[in-house]
C-alpha cells in the first residue's frame, strides 16, 4: 500500500509558483505599454530643411545685396522669424552670400554650438542621433537691383527634441 | 471503521485557499484592465504627434498661406476621455503649440516663426483647425 503524504502541501507550493508567473505577465505588459508610449517622433531634420527652405525663399525674393549689408537689416523680420526662439538653444543658421570675387558676408544666429557639430556630421558622413540634425543647401541668386550674380550658402541646424508640459 | 479527522477544519482551510486563489485573480485582472484602459485610448502619443504636426505645418507656412487640418481623430479622442477644455492653444509670444486631449497632461512644440502673425480658427463642427499666415 502506497502512503501518499503532503498532497495539500504541493498544491499550496504551486500556487505561489503560478502568482509569480502572473506578477511577470503583469509587469512585461506594463513594460511594453509604457514603451509604446515613450516613443518619441523626431522632427528635427523636418524642422531644420523648413527653416532652411524659409530662409531661402524669403532672401531670394527681391535680393538686395546692399540691403542686407546694413547694419539695421534684421533677417528675422525679413523671414518673420521668433528672434527669441531661433536665437535660443534649438536652432542654428548660417547664411553666407559669396559674391564673383569670392568676398563673403555671413548672417548667423542661434546656438553656435551646432555648426561644430554639424561640421562633425558632414565629415563623417553619417547624422549622429545625440547631435543637431542640420542641412545645408546652395542656390545662386541675382540681385535684383545690380543683376550681379551671388551663391547664397544656408546651413541651418535643429535640435528641439524636448517637450514640455 | 475509518475516524475522519478535522474534516471540518480541512474544508475551512481549503475554502480559505480557494477564496484567496479567486481575490487575488480579480485584483490582478481588475488591474490589468485598469491599465490598459488607460493606456489604450493613445492620448499621450495622439498628443505628442499633432503638437508636433501642427507645428512643423506653421513653420512651412508663406504670407497669405492658410493650411487646413482635419483634427477628427483629436476630438474623437477627447470625446472618449470626457475632456472639455481646449484642445489646440497657442502662446503667440512664445510660438508654443499645446495640444491636449485628456485632462491629466498634454504636449507642447515650439514654431521657430513670429506666431503673432499668424491667425488660428478651430471649427468643431467641420472638425478642421486652419492656420494663416498673415501677410
Amino acid at each position: 500500500m502506497i502512503t501518499l503524504k503532503n498532497k495539500k502541501a504541493g498544491e499550496r507550493y504551486l500556487s505561489i509558483f503560478m502568482i509569480v508567473m502572473w506578477f511577470i505577465i503583469a509587469i512585461v505588459i506594463v513594460i511594453g505599454v509604457l514603451f509604446f508610449n515613450s516613443i518619441k517622433i523626431d522632427t528635427r531634420v523636418i524642422e531644420a530643411n523648413t527653416l532652411s527652405e524659409r530662409l531661402f525663399r524669403c532672401m531670394q525674393n527681391n535680393f538686395d545685396y546692399e540691403q542686407i549689408k546694413a547694419p539695421n537689416f534684421s533677417i528675422y523680420k525679413l523671414c518673420n522669424l521668433n528672434k527669441n526662439i531661433v536665437d535660443g538653444a534649438m536652432y542654428f543658421f548660417n547664411a553666407t552670400i559669396l559674391d564673383s570675387n569670392g568676398k563673403t558676408f555671413s548672417i548667423t544666429g542661434g546656438n553656435q554650438d551646432y555648426s561644430v557639430q554639424c561640421g562633425y556630421q558632414y565629415l563623417n558622413g553619417k547624422a549622429e542621433p545625440n547631435f543637431a540634425q542640420c542641412t545645408n543647401k546652395q542656390i545662386v541668386i541675382t540681385d535684383k537691383k545690380t543683376r550681379q550674380i551671388y551663391t547664397l550658402d544656408i546651413l541651418t541646424a535643429s535640435n528641439q527634441k524636448e517637450e514640455f508640459k | 471503521m475509518i475516524r475522519l479527522k478535522n474534516k471540518k477544519a480541512e474544508a475551512i482551510d481549503l475554502m480559505a485557499g480557494t477564496a484567496v486563489f479567486l481575490i487575488l485573480n480579480l485584483a490582478f485582472f481588475v488591474i490589468m484592465i485598469f491599465f490598459v484602459s488607460r493606456a489604450g485610448t493613445g492620448a499621450d502619443i495622439t498628443e505628442q504627434i499633432y503638437s508636433k504636426k501642427i507645428a512643423v505645418l506653421a513653420d512651412s507656412l508663406r504670407p497669405g498661406m492658410e493650411i487646413t487640418l482635419d483634427i477628427s481623430e483629436l476630438l474623437k479622442i477627447a470625446s472618449d476621455n470626457n475632456y472639455n477644455g481646449d484642445i489646440i492653444s497657442i502662446d503667440k509670444a512664445d510660438s508654443i503649440i499645446t495640444v491636449a486631449v485628456a485632462k491629466n497632461g498634454d504636449h507642447s512644440y515650439r514654431s521657430f516663426i513670429d506666431l503673432s502673425k499668424a491667425s488660428f480658427t478651430l471649427d468643431k463642427n467641420t472638425k478642421i483647425f486652419s492656420i494663416i499666415e498673415l501677410s
